[in-house]
């Protein structure tokens, strides 16, 4: 490309990547700024890094980023993980599959929200849950499921939520490979697991990738389902952040953010790479 | 003890049989060519064969052993696929040793026979490539590559050449039926392409709606066709009724035709009073006299370089003719002579 050419590209793309990147730049540029100390809405402002450094020995932080890792990490996770055998069965239409389809895509349309409410309320110390497993003898009493300590409600809720994105982004590439090349694998003495470990799971790796990044860049970042159904005695990321601001912490409540931004791109990319190269056996 | 067996073999989809009551015997080293039509069955057969799919009815053996029941990754076989089927992601080396790997080859072995199959098939500067940077005629011997590393019982094609173009398929047809001698496999291929099938195998099965019309060597399966299908579907023949007479001599069988009375030399009995006979047309005599001469205007000349076809309609019957003579036109009335011998009889009307 000339340099004329170039600067058409640039030019073309500057109406609406120039807003994007300017929004994008601002946000990032005021968090990291009131971060070190600038942009003090209470106090005097200036570069400090009392912020980051007070921050980095309290415990309520050091909590809450390794809570939001574990939640984002497994969501992304067991989503891929249920969404792959259900792409794999869902490879060539059946009778019903169109329906199955459906259905397992309907979570994509019911507001988080109101899953996180409902969820809450089955498992609640009188909901139907209990009254089921008590009502087939497998438990005595009521036990209290709700805000359980392990954020097993959350990831829960992440699954359920996101899994039918994961299974939405991935079907194509996995209905892309061809059923002579698993056929040949077959013929050559690969059993099922064999088959997808060399040949399904490479051929889909893009857009398993991009399943991971995108479920753990959201389930890192949870507000809502933590706030609903999340354990009581500790914080998502998010919440930490929300905490800090309605304090009136705008500088803390930066550090938390700055770290959720850091953190949510360092860790998909290695989420990533890592997934590469468990598929591929190299970094190639 | 035969490297195949087929007994009394079904396979139905639902309500439609795609294969009826096969039988079949292949012996160890040989090359046998399934042909026939498409739709006829040629791929659900294979299918059969490498464990694709189980059959509805019947029993295939391998080397003396049931294999109906074994899934393909179990069996003794390898399958060359019409669309190559290659790993996309994988280099030339990585296809050729996914076998191995999965059969549990030590590794010194496994480097040994990529090495000398990748020489045999002149892939040597391919190894480090993947699929999509080869050429087709490449792809296909990579596809063969494959199937030959495993040095398997028996060997499978599914129309291995209708990817490449026709200068290419003849001399890939040369290699791959080298190999096959060269490492005495025993070869099931299948192709609808007739010349493919008569040159390259040793026994040729003609398949026609799921059902074996005829299991013989090329030559004999040219000039004694079974049936009315095998003698249109392999080269190109004169099909008549014929109402037997009766025996004039012995081996020698009168019949009536639409031709006239024709003289029939065969060993075996008609298969019944009326049925189907055939001759080929460069069988004919043009300006023959004796036994069998026929009178008739040509109504058509078409000129094909070495010969010509002339068309003629005798007694409402279309009749086709080669003649290396090209001073005939149409309008002119020739006499033309079928030998005995080479008028078959066919299966009962
Ligand atoms: N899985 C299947 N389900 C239903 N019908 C099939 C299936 N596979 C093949 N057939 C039918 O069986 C017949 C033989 O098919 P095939 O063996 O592929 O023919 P070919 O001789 O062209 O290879 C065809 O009529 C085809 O439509
Ligand atoms: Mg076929």
């Amino acid at each position: 490309m000339d340099w004329r050419k170039s600067a058409q590209v640039v030019l073309l793309l500057l109406p609406g990547l120039g807003l994007i990147l300017a929004m994008i730049g601002s946000v990032l540029y005021i968090a990291v700024a009131q971060s070190f100390g600038y942009y003090n809405l209470t106090g005097e402002s200036g570069f400090s890094v009392e912020f980051w450094e007070s921050m980095l020995d309290r415990k309520i932080y050091n909590r809450s980023w390794r809570y939001s890792l574990y939640i984002g990490f497994f969501s992304a996770i067991i989503s891929v993980a249920l969404a792959y055998p259900l792409a794999i069965w869902l490879r060539r239409p059946f009778a019903g599959s169109d329906v199955i389809g459906a259905l397992l895509k309907a979570p994509l349309l019911v507001h988080g929200l109101v899953a996180a409410f409902l969820f809450i309320n089955v498992v609640s110390y009188n909901g139907i849950f209990n009254q089921f497993m008590q009502g087939i003898g497998l438990w005595d009493g009521p036990r209290r499921l709700q805000n359980d300590q392990n954020g097993f409600g959350v990831l829960i809720l992440q699954v359920w939520k996101q899994m039918p994105f994961a299974l939405l982004i991935m079907i194509g590439s996995v209905q892309a490979i061809s059923d002579d090349v698993l056929d040949a694998a077959r013929d050559l003495g690969a059993g099922a697991f064999t088959r997808f470990r060399r040949i399904i799971a490479p051929l889909s790796l893009s857009a398993m990738q991009a399943a991971l990044v995108i479920i753990f860049m959201g389930a890192v970042a949870d507000f809502s389902f933590q706030v609903i159904a999340g354990p009581t005695n500790r914080q998502s990321l998010a919440q930490l952040m929300v905490f800090f601001k309605e304090n009136g912490q705008w500088n803390d409540a930066a550090v938390v953010g700055v770290t959720l931004m850091v953190l949510a791109l360092l860790c998909a990319g290695l989420l990533a790479l890592t997934a590469r190269i468990i598929v591929y056996g190299r970094i190639r | 003890m035969y490297a195949i067996e087929i007994q009394n073999m079904k396979m139905a989809f639902g309500r439609f049989e795609a294969l009826k009551d096969i039988n079949l015997q292949v012996s160890k080293g040989e090359f046998v060519t399934l042909l026939g039509p498409s739709g006829c069955g040629k791929t659900t057969l294979l299918k059969a064969l490498s464990g694709f799919l189980t059959p509805t009815a019947g029993d295939i053996f391998m080397g003396g052993e049931t294999v109906t029941a074994l899934p393909p990754e179990s069996r003794d076989t390898a399958l060359c696929f019409q669309s190559y089927a290659l790993f996309p992601h994988l280099t030339v080396k990585e296809n050729l040793d996914f076998g191995l790997r999965q059969k549990k080859v030590p590794l010194a072995e496994r480097v040994q026979r990529v090495d000398r199959v990748s020489e045999q098939l002149e892939l040597g500067a391919q190894l480090d490539k993947l699929p999509n940077q080869l050429s087709g005629g490449q792809q296909q011997r990579v596809a063969l590559g494959r199937a030959l590393v495993m040095q398997p019982a028996v060997i499978l094609f599914d129309e291995p050449l209708s990817n490449l173009d026709a200068k290419l398929r003849d001399s890939v047809r040369i290699e791959i039926r080298r190999i096959q001698r060269e490492n005495n496999l025993t070869a099931i291929y299948v192709t609808h392409d007739q010349a493919e099938a008569l040159s390259m195998s040793d026994r040729v099965v003609v398949l026609n709606g799921g059902r074996v019309e005829q299991v013989a060597a090329p030559k004999e399966i040219y000039n004694n066709p079974a049936t009315s299908f095998v003698a249109d579907f392999i080269g190109s023949a004169n099909i008549m009724d014929a109402e037997v007479v009766g025996e004039s001599s012995p081996g020698q069988w009168r019949l009536n035709t639409p031709l006239g009375e024709l003289v029939s030399e065969s060993k075996s009995r008609p298969k019944g009073k009326n049925i189907k006979v055939c001759w080929r047309p460069e069988e004919a005599k043009i300006h023959g006299t004796g036994l069998n001469t026929v009178s008739s205007p040509i109504r058509d000349v078409s000129f094909q370089g070495a010969y010509s076809d002339l068309f003629l309609t005798t007694n409402g019957c279309e009749i086709r003719l080669q003649a290396r003579e090209f001073g005939l036109k149409e309008g002119d009335v020739i006499d033309y002579s079928i030998p005995p011998e080479h008028l078959i009889m066919l299966e009962a009307n």
